[in-house]
Formats: C-alpha cells, structure tokens, sequence
C-alpha cells in the first residue's frame, strides 16, 4: 500500500510526521477521491488544499466562467482567468500546485439526473454550491449513495458547515425540512459577503475531508458550527437524527431526487 | 550527582509509604546544589502504576520555588511493588532532561532510592550523595536503603572478605571492562523470565513452560531437584580478572563454590537455587556478562583460538571478529530462535586448534593478496552424529565476516527441521538439501542480504602488551621445578618479552577461593590477561618476563596439576553419569583413574604434551571423543546378560584447514581395564614416537593394530560372581545400571510450548462438560479460545505479553493471513473484550477453534511452515520478509538526512515494520538526535538504546 518516492517524502513530510496522520495516513490521502461542488468562494480553498495534500483523485463540477465579482473571494481564479470555465481555471491552479494528483472537471450544473451518477466515484464531497436547491439535492443523494460529504454555508460575516454520514448522523434534511421559501433569506447579491469567510469555512470543509480520509479526530458530525466573524463567536450546536427526517428517519417520504426551482445563492444563517 | 539530604530522603520514602499502594510524588528544589525542600503531591491518577502531578500543587510549588529563590532539582515519585528503574512510560514522559528523576521502591519490604537523568529517551544513572551535618550517620542510612537483596544474612566472614575484595577490584578501572555488548533488550529479558518464576513458584504455569524459557537463558535443570546450571556466555574464552571475580563470587555465594570452564570457553555455576537464578543472571549482566543464549535453540557462545593474538605462527588477531561477531548476534531476536544450537568458531591459523572445522560455521584466519580474511567452514558438529564441516568460502575478506553468519543463519532458520530436535542441527539441513541445494540457498540468503543496508561490522583492536604500570614487585624464583614448570606450561608470545602461562584445571573445576585468588592477582597485570580455553584451562597472557616467579607462586597454590606434565591439562572427561542425565558410564571417575594410573607409571609424559585424550561418557560427543589424538566414550556392555561399563575406543582424528577428519571406532574395553589400556598403548606409542611426525601417523600405521593387540588382551572379563569390580564403574558404589537416563535438557523447544497450549485445551475440553457453574464455564471457554490462539504463535516467531497481543497478534498472522477460517474473527473479538455473555453464545465456535488450530498443528512440516505457504517461501523474495512479518531487525543509515525528513524515514520504516520488530537507525548529532527519538517515543513506540559512535548516534528502536 506505501510506495513512497523521496520526493513525496519531502513534500508530504510535514503530514507525516503528524502521529494522527503519518505514513499511512498520508498513504490514505493519495489513495482519497474528494469532489467539491462548486468551484467558488469554498471551492476554491478547498481544490487548493485538497490539491496540496496530495489527494488521489480530485472532481471539481462547476459550469460557470469566471467573473470579475468572484475575484473578491474565489482565489482560485486570477483576474487573467476571466471568462474562462471555473472547473478548467481551478483545475489548471491545482495541477501546477501538485502534478501528482489526478483531477477531473465537470462542466456542468448538478441535477437530479447526472449528480448521483458523479458522486458514486468519490470516498467524500465537499458542498461548495451557492444555492439551497443545490444544497438540499447534494444532501439528498449523498445520503442515497451513502457518501458522506461536508455542508457549508456563508453570508455577509456568517458562516455555518456540518458533516454528513449517511446512515450515522443527522443530514441536512433532519434540521430543516427543505429550503426556505424564495426570496425569504437574501442573496449573496443583495446581501454581500466578506471574501475571507468564504476561505475560513472552505478550509474548515477540506479539514474535514482531510479528518475522514486519514481518519484522525472527531468529525463534525450531529452538529452545525456557527460563526460569526464580527464578534469571532463560535458556536458549535449539538443535534440529532431526527427521527421524522423526511429522508433518512424512519418513515421516509423522500425516495427519489428532485430538482428545487431556487437558483440563488444564500442559506439561513440562524438556527 | 544528586546531593540531597537526610531529611529529604526520609521525607520522600515516608511520603511513599503514606501513599502506598498508591505511588506518591512530587518535586524537589535545591539551593547552591544541594536539595533541600520537597514538594509533596497528590497523583492526580490515584493510581499504583502511574502518576499525575496535580495541576494546581505544580504550580503552587513553581511558585514557591521563585519565590524562595529556589531551584527545580528534581521530580520523584515511589514505585510501590517495583525496582526504582523509570518504567517505559517514565522515560516517555520525562520532558525536562536538566532535572533529574527520583524513585523510590518499596518492593522487597526494603526503600530503594535512585536518582536519574533522562535524556532523548536515554536514561543514566546519577549518583546521590548525603550532605549536611549529619552525613556519616546518614550514609549508614543509606546503605541500609540500598540494602542489597542478600538472603542469606547469615553467610558471614568467608562471604563478606570475598565481597570486599570484588569492591576493591571495582575500585580499579577494571569493572569497566567489557569485552562484549549485551542488548540493552536484556534487562527487561531478565523482568521477564524473573515474572515467569514467579508465575511457576505461584503454580500458574508449568515446568515445562518454564524450561523452555529458562533454558535459551542458559539455566539448565541439574539432577538434583531444584538446583540449576547457570551458562555465562564468553566469547573467545576472553573474560577480565574482575568478571572472574564477579563469576567466583557469585558461585560462592549462590552456588556450589566453585566454578566450571566448557568445552566451549563458557563458564557455569552449578548448584543455584531457583529464587537466585534472576539475582545472579543480574550481577552477571552488571559486570558485562550475559547468559542469554547459553542454551536451547540459540546462537551459542563463540570460540576462538585461545592463544589468538600472542600466537607467534598466527595468521592474525582472530579474537576481535569473535566479540564483535557476539555483540552483533546476541542483540538481533531471532538468535533465539533457531531451529537448533548454531555454533561459531575462529581459528587463528590453519592448525585450526579452535575447532573451527567441527563448528555449524567456522571462521580460520587466511590473508589473500594482503588483506584479512577468512577459509569458511560449515555445518560441522559433534553429537551423536558428528561431521566434519564442509569448505562453504574459500576466502571472504573479514568485513564479511557478519554478512557470512548471518546469511548462515537465515538460511537455518527458514529451512532448518524444528520439529525433530535429533535431526536438526544444520550439517542434517546440509544432508538432507544435499551440497549444491545448500549452497545454492545460501548464496542466495547472502545476496539477499547484500542489497540490504547493513550496519558496518566494526572490529576492535585489542592490545596485547605489558600493563602501564604494575603495582607489585617481580619475585625472582632460582630452583628446577620453576624451570620444569617453565618448560612445561610457559610460552613466548609474539610480543617481546611477555609471556602466556597455561593453568591446568582438573576437569574444568577451579573453586571460588581459588579462582578469586587468581583474579585478585591479575589484576595487577591490566585486563586483556586471561582466556578460557576449550580443553576446560585457564590461560593467562601478556605477563612480562620478570613476574613469572610472581605467577609461579599463585598458579602452584591453585593449580595442583602445575607440578605435573601438561599432557594431563589437555584430557577432557564430559561430566558422564554424575550429573547427566543421558550419561552411561562416569567418564570423570575414569579420567581421575587413568591419571592415577599414569602418575604411577614410568611413562616420560612430558613427551606427549600435545596428545590429545578426550573421554564422553556416552556416545554424544559432549567430551570431544570424535576429535581427540585417542577418545572413549561410555557404552553398557553385557557379560552373561550382566551389564557392566565399558568404552568404545577411537582414534586417528585431524583437525587441520583442509584436512580435517573425525577420529575412528578401532575396538573396545571395559571401564575397568581402561587405565592399563591406557597406559599401554602411550607406552608402545613413546617406543616408537620417532618414527612417526604425528600420534596419528602413528594410528595410521600401526597404532591401530597395536590397539586391538592390547584390547585382545582384555578382552576377557570376569564373571560377576568372580569379580565383582568389573562390574562397577569408577566412582560408583552401586553395580552398574542404564536406570535414570532420561531425556535431555537441551530439547526444551518450541514444541515444549505448543504442547503446554495443546494439553490445557484438551483439559479444558474434557472438564468443560463436568462444569455447571457459569464463572467455571466462562473461564474454561476464555482459556480454550486463548490458548487456541496462543499456541502456534510462536512457530511464528511471536511471543506475545499479553491476553491482548495474544489475540491481536493471532488475528493479524493467522486470521487475515488465511490461516485460519475468517468466521473465526467475531470470536476473537468477543474474547478480546472479555466479553464472557456473549463468548457463552458462541461456545460452539470455541471448540471449532480448538478442532481448526488441532488441524493446523497436525498440517505443520518440520520447518514450523503450513501447508498453503510452504512453496511461497522459497520463492518469495526476502525482501518481504524483512519488512513486515517478521522479527528481523531493519537496519537504516539516516546520516546526512536533515530534519525532519530522517523522522519521516523513521516513520515509513516503522510502518512497514510489525509490533515489536526492531529497527536500528544511524542519526546525526545534534538536531537529529535531539528531535528524532523523542518523536518517536511520542508515537507509541519505544527507544530501546541510543549510543554515540564517533560523530553520530545507533539508535534502536522497538515497534509499539
């Protein structure tokens, strides 16, 4: 299972003489497959970390091009990329940043149609979407598939993020039924966002993915972490499988994925 | 140094008391360097086997410690039930390498207080002194808490004078001396065989089990129920005048009084009760002498020409490749677990008088185009099936003097037969595979190894020369029996004006006092003076030209035989019936009677000096019969269906580079007759000595047939009724018989331990149905399911230390490797966990256990391989061998490897290594070796040794 070059030596070697990670651990990450949804504000920390650890195989799906707007916080683009493919921008940025790892690019929207067939290949997914419909239906089939994946939100200074076992821990759908109603939460345009935030929490999600690879420490599981970067509060709520969870409980009522009609790009940011 | 006072150590032992059996700690603050405060604690763990200084007391007494313009000294803390060493986990924890580390132990009934300084994972023993007004009283104090374990207080003055002379010579530099390395492994070896008595003494294991751990220790049972043999390993016959002294004493006080020199260069103390085994193995090791390896299936003692290195006809120095070779073998584990004995031996010229053509491997000293190197013999040997040894090299250069044993005993080990101990000495795997499959096999194990890092074999030099400085003054001795004796046992050694002296010792036995008396004066002539030789004498070298008259003295009032011809020192008699159990005939009692017949004959022995007489009193080759000039060994022969003691005789060995032969059966005689046969035959040979280069030659040409003419002569014998003295042996006072013979000690194998698991599950088995009580049944099905997988471990090789392991250890190689049903997981488990319910329900899957594991013992082959992987091992590369799975020591250089990429190194190896495997690794100074070990130790894993060679650090490493 290790086979490791000098090189990789070197380079992972400051994984590896973590004693949560070390040689196999590190041996874990290049055998990982992550995709990250979105190759925006999260994604984009989240493709370079993920790149930089040297995970196996990394799926970027993203369909849009690269506008100047994002630049503000999606790091992964440089103003020359603009107007280029996300996915391709992104994965240009992690091939050079490690050519050891394997990258596949998605161009295209997640749906009720293609998303389970994409996910199927991934040991874990990294929700970096901007919208609820998105959101809810990366929840839904994760927990079909069984593939665990992190949840992560941001807005104006908030951010929020939970991780998903299917089976195991509460989903997205055991603390709220489904999205809200259009137009009751603001959108990243109508309500801005501090770029920082969006590489505060894209590092939290990799973290995650890293933990669930290697297998080290506790995952962010039956619990939703809130921050607040104006007051730097931090707060961890604890919740549950909820038992009545209208995809995972215990009379589900959700038995196939569908495509929520809600493309904005904002989430609740209160419990 | 620690300098402390009086009422802080009467603080710290009654703090230890009041906490016992909880272990107490705290600090200790000094001021101008000398303790004078202590801080005691709470143990936050409440707990007898560890500690946690509590939180809020630490930094309450760092704070006073400021405050009073103090100083951190020391941390302490009590070990309740244990000797004061830090425990692994002291070691681990201890993060401050500037304060040193107290114990105290209340084992024993008696206070032991030690201090230590624990660096990178490498602790050192610091010294305490008492200071202050009451300092005399107090060190009186102090000696009573350092009160040694003496049983016997009532061995008194013989005792106390032969300790006080074992501390002067310590004074000298000389205790230093040491001319091997014993694994730093060695001292929890001896924790464990000590728990291992004690679980015997408390009945929770068998002799048997016992056996088989005591015996790869060197401690052999003797006839006499409840006293044993200790086996002190001497490379080289090289031992120093104080670990002679340390030997002497140590049989003194817990043996018969005397001690004994092998045919092999060891040394044994006989008669030692079983409660001081551990203390006198101990004291061994303290003086740099390890028992490990004495006997059973192990790599045993090394030996070497004993007048290597003085030897004006030498080759070269061959001594030094012998204790590096030691130091190298003894510290890798599976040199214990051989399928039989491997014996090594150095010849320092082609005269081969080490024996090494008769050895498993020996080594004879050969120069090729200038450079040092060796002729390479194997898979010789002596027992009941002795060999010559075969030429495996015609010339290695000596740096490949370890690659060359090692590949040996790899080879061994992986095809060697374990199961039939008869057959499984490696000259059979050399009959069996036949010549070129051996060979074959063995080059490829050598390859193999060449393409491994392997640590360089370093040899010391060792100086023969006159010490510096000799305290005593030269006795000059003007009389012919000086002279005679000079002639006789004086030789030149290659080194201007020094001197070698052999000291006869009548059949290896030279007591206590003597011996004593010996090293008390050898002392004065430096440590490198002394070797034991393998016909069971002492040689003393390097003494210059005006001290004989002083040696004189002391070897004729030790020595008896000193004053007779040098013929009788080379006899060697085996200890025969007396003490062996496999023994027939009482070959010591002959050899005393033919001595006896000798010195009252006319015979000029003085002309024999170098004939060879060696006697066994069986047809084992324990006393050399096979390789003497003229050998017997003890058979029973019959007379009118009366048995009576007789001796087959042999004749006519070589032992020569190139020539080297076993000598040959020519006829017999009866015990009784032996001596005038004896004296016959010298007596025709010395008529015709002339002719002849050689007591061989002689034999070739007539000596044979003059030895059967004198054996027709006795061929006759009496009738018992007629006389009666035929019929008892030399020494006995009852009439010859075979009865008591038993099995031999040496067998105590892995098949000893198999069988211990085997036997208790079919116990359990057959009282399982008997049992109606749950905790009964629960208790029986526990046992099963661990002893089912306890009992082929160790034809793995594993020996594992706990319940836990056992089960981990059983899943890991005989589970996931396929050996064993996969259904048998959950079990496993449910055991492990000690969940007795749940282990109720599955009481069917127990006994399938118990069948499966019967099954695979019965599949087993000779070499402790199953059937599903009995080709794979020839054909697998080595390489996997060495890196998982086994229990060979990976060696790795990480010099010139910054940090922190030599610890990443370090954890990839560890990785790929399985718990318990060691791995050595060379680090740099500094940096590296500060950071490394630590990190390691951090791990889980532990630092077994670390130590400075020129500029950078060995550092051993255990897998945890």
């Amino acid at each position: 299972m290790i086979n490791f070059t000098e090189k990789q030596l070197e380079r992972y070697s400051r994984h590896i003489i973590l004693k949560d990670v070390g040689i196999e651990g590190q041996a874990k990450i290049m055998n990982g497959k992550v995709l990250i949804i979105g190759a925006g504000g999260l994604g984009s920390p989240a493709a370079l970390y993920l790149a930089a650890a040297g995970v196996g195989t990394i799926g970027i799906v993203d369909s849009d091009t690269v506008e100047l707007s994002n630049l503000q916080r999606q790091i992964i683009h440089f103003t020359k990329d603009l107007y280029t493919p996300k996915a391709t921008s992104a994965a240009e940025k992690m091939a050079a940043l490690n050519p050891e790892v394997t990258i596949k690019t998605y161009y295209t929207f997640v749906s009720a149609d293609n998303i389970r067939g994409i996910i199927r290949e991934y040991d874990f997914v990294i929700d970096g979407t901007d919208n609820f419909a998105a959101k809810f239906l990366i929840n839904d089939a994760c927990v079909m598939e069984g593939i665990p994946f992190s949840h992560g939100g941001i807005l104006r200074f908030n951010g929020q993020t939970m991780t998903v076992l299917p089976e195991e821990s509460a989903c997205l759908r055991c603390v709220f039924e489904g999205p809200p109603p259009r137009n009751a939460v603001p959108t990243c345009a109508q309500a801005g966002v501090l770029g920082a935030i969006a590489g505060l929490l894209g590092t939290i999600q990799t973290s995650e993915a890293l933990k669930f690879l290697t297998g080290a420490g506790t995952l962010l599981t039956d619990s939703m972490l809130f921050f607040d970067i104006l007051t730097m509060e931090f707060i961890k709520h604890k919740l549950g499988k909820n038992r009545e969870c209208g995809l995972c409980g215990e009379e589900p009522t959700i038995q196939e994925l569908i495509d929520e009609q809600q493309p904005v790009c904002d989430l609740k940011t209160t419990n | 140094m620690l300098k402390i006072t009086e009422n802080i150590i009467s603080g710290i032992i009654d703090h230890a008391k009041k906490d016992s059996p909880i272990e107490a700690c705290g600090y200790l603050a000094e001021k101008e360097g000398v303790i004078i405060h202590q801080y005691r604690m709470k143990n936050a763990d409440a707990s007898d086997i560890h500690f946690s200084l509590d939180p809020e007391e630490q930094f309450d007494a760092v704070r006073d410690i400021r405050a009073k313009g103090f100083k951190l000294a020391a941390a302490y803390h009590s070990h309740p039930t244990t000797p004061a060493r830090p425990s692994k986990e002291d070691i681990r924890l201890a993060y401050d390498p500037d304060i040193s580390y107290v114990i105290v132990s209340l084992s024993d009934g008696s206070e032991t207080l030690k201090s230590f300084k624990i660096r990178n994972n490498y602790v050192e023993p610091e010294k305490i002194e008492i200071v202050q007004d009451q300092q005399e009283g107090f060190r009186n104090g102090l000696k009573q808490i350092a009160k040694s374990r003496s049983e016997d207080e009532n061995h008194t003055d013989l005792k106390a004078s032969i300790s006080d002379r074992i501390r002067r010579s310590q004074k000298t530099e000389s205790g230093l001396v040491r001319f091997y390395e014993i694994p730093p492994t060695f001292e929890a070896e001896i924790d464990e065989l000590e728990a291992q008595i004690q679980r015997f003494n408390e009945g929770e294991i068998p002799a048997r089990e016992l056996k088989a751990r005591r015996v790869p220790f060197g401690v052999y049972a003797q006839r006499t129920k409840g006293t044993y043999m200790v086996r002190v390993r001497v490379p080289g016959g090289c031992v120093t005048p104080f670990q002679l002294n340390t030997v002497a004493g140590l049989s003194d006080r817990y043996g018969n009084g005397s001690i004994h020199i092998t045919t092999r260069q060891g040394l044994q103390i006989h008669d030692v009760v079983l409660k001081n085994i551990v203390e006198v193995i101990r004291q061994l090791n303290e003086v740099g002498l390890a028992t490990r390896g004495g006997g059973g299936n192990t790599v045993r003692n090394i030996t070497a020409s004993w007048n290597a290195g003085i030897s004006e006809d030498e080759v070269f120095d061959v001594t030094p490749y012998a204790l590096s070779l030691t130091s190298r073998l003894i510290a890798e584990p599976d040199s214990w677990l051989v399928p039989r004995k491997y014996k090594i031996s150095f010849a320092n010229s082609a005269d081969d008088n080490a024996g090494a053509t008769f050895n498993d491997l020996g080594f004879i000293a050969h120069v090729k185009n200038g450079a040092k190197g060796f002729r390479v013999y194997v898979a010789g040997g002596m027992g009941l099936k002795p060999q010559v040894a075969h030429l495996l090299h015609d010339f290695i250069p000596a740096d490949q003097t370890y690659m060359v044993a090692k590949a040996v005993k790899q080879l061994f080990s992986k095809y060697g037969n374990r199961r039939n101990k008869h057959t499984a000495r490696l000259r059979f795997l050399r009959n069996k595979l036949g010549r070129d499959k051996f060979v074959e096999l063995y080059h490829q194990e050598l390859e193999e190894l060449k393409k491994q890092p392997v640590e360089p074999f370093i040899v010391a030099n060792m100086d023969n020369e006159p010490a510096p400085s000799i305290p005593i003054e030269p006795v000059e001795i003007r009389s012919p029996d000086f002279d005679l004796w000079k002639h006789r046992f004086v030789r030149k050694q290659r080194q201007p004006g020094l001197y070698s002296v052999l000291i006869p010792v009548l059949l290896g036995d030279l007591s206590s006092e003597y011996a004593i008396e010996l090293a008390d004066f050898l002392i004065n002539f430096g440590e490198n003076v002394l070797r034991c030789t393998t016909q069971q004498n002492l040689n003393i070298r390097n003494i210059p030209g005006d001290y004989l008259g002083n040696v004189y003295q002391v070897v004729v009032a030790i020595s008896d035989m000193s004053t007779g011809p040098e013929f009788m020192a080379n006899c060697i008699a085996c200890t025969g019936a007396n003490t062996c159990t496999l023994g027939i005939c009482l070959s010591q009692g002959a050899l005393q009677a033919i001595f006896r017949k000798l010195k009252k004959s006319d015979l000029n022995l003085d002309e024999i000096s170098d004939l060879k007489l060696h006697i066994s009193g069986c047809p084992d080759t324990c006393g050399l019969h096979s390789t003497a000039d003229i050998g017997f060994h003890g058979k029973a022969a019959r007379k009118n269906q009366i048995m009576y003691p007789a001796y087959n005789i042999v004749a006519g060995s070589v032992t020569k580079d190139g020539h080297s032969r076993l000598a040959r059966k020519i006829d017999m005689i009866s015990a009784r007759d032996l001596p005038d046969f004896v004296a016959e035959l010298l007596n025709h040979y010395l008529n015709k000595k002339d002719k002849y280069a050689s007591f061989v030659h002689y034999i070739d040409d007539c000596g044979e047939a003059d030895i059967r003419t004198i054996c027709d002569k006795y061929r006759d014998i009496p009738n018992f009724d007629d006389d009666k003295k035929y019929y008892f042996d030399w020494g006995a006072k009852e009439v010859f018989s075979v009865v008591g013979m038993g099995i031999g000690e040496c067998s105590a194998g892995l098949f000893d331990l198999i069988n211990v698991d085997r036997d208790l599950i079919k116990k359990l088995r057959e009282e399982r149905k008997s049992f109606a009580d749950s905790s009964k049944i629960d208790e029986a099905l526990y046992k099963m399911t661990f002893s089912s997988s306890r009992m082929l471990l160790i034809a793995r090789g594993i020996e594992a230390q706990s319940d836990r392991e056992v089960f981990n250890t059983f899943d890991k190689h005989f589970i996931e490797a396929g050996l064993v049903d996969k259904r048998f997981k959950k079990l496993i488990t449910v055991a492990r966990n000690r969940d007795f319910e749940q282990l109720r329900n599955m009481e069917h899957q127990v006994h399938e256990l118990t069948t499966a594991m019967e099954a695979l013992y019965e599949s087993m082959n000779d070499s402790l391989r199953f059937p599903s992987e009995k080709e794979k091992q020839i054909d697998e590369s080595d390489m996997r061998d060495r890196t998982a799975g086994n229990d060979q020591e990976v060696f790795r250089d990480y010099r010139g490897v910054a940090c922190p990429m030599n610890f990443v190194k370090v954890k990839l190896d560890l990785a790929m290594m399985t718990t318990g495997q060691t791995l050595k690794v060379l680090l740099d100074d500094g940096e590296p070796i500060e950071n490394v070990p630590r990190s390691v130790a951090d791990e889980g894993h532990e630092i077994v040794e670390q130590k400075k060679t020129d500029d950078y650090w060995a550092v051993l490493i255990r897998k945890g």
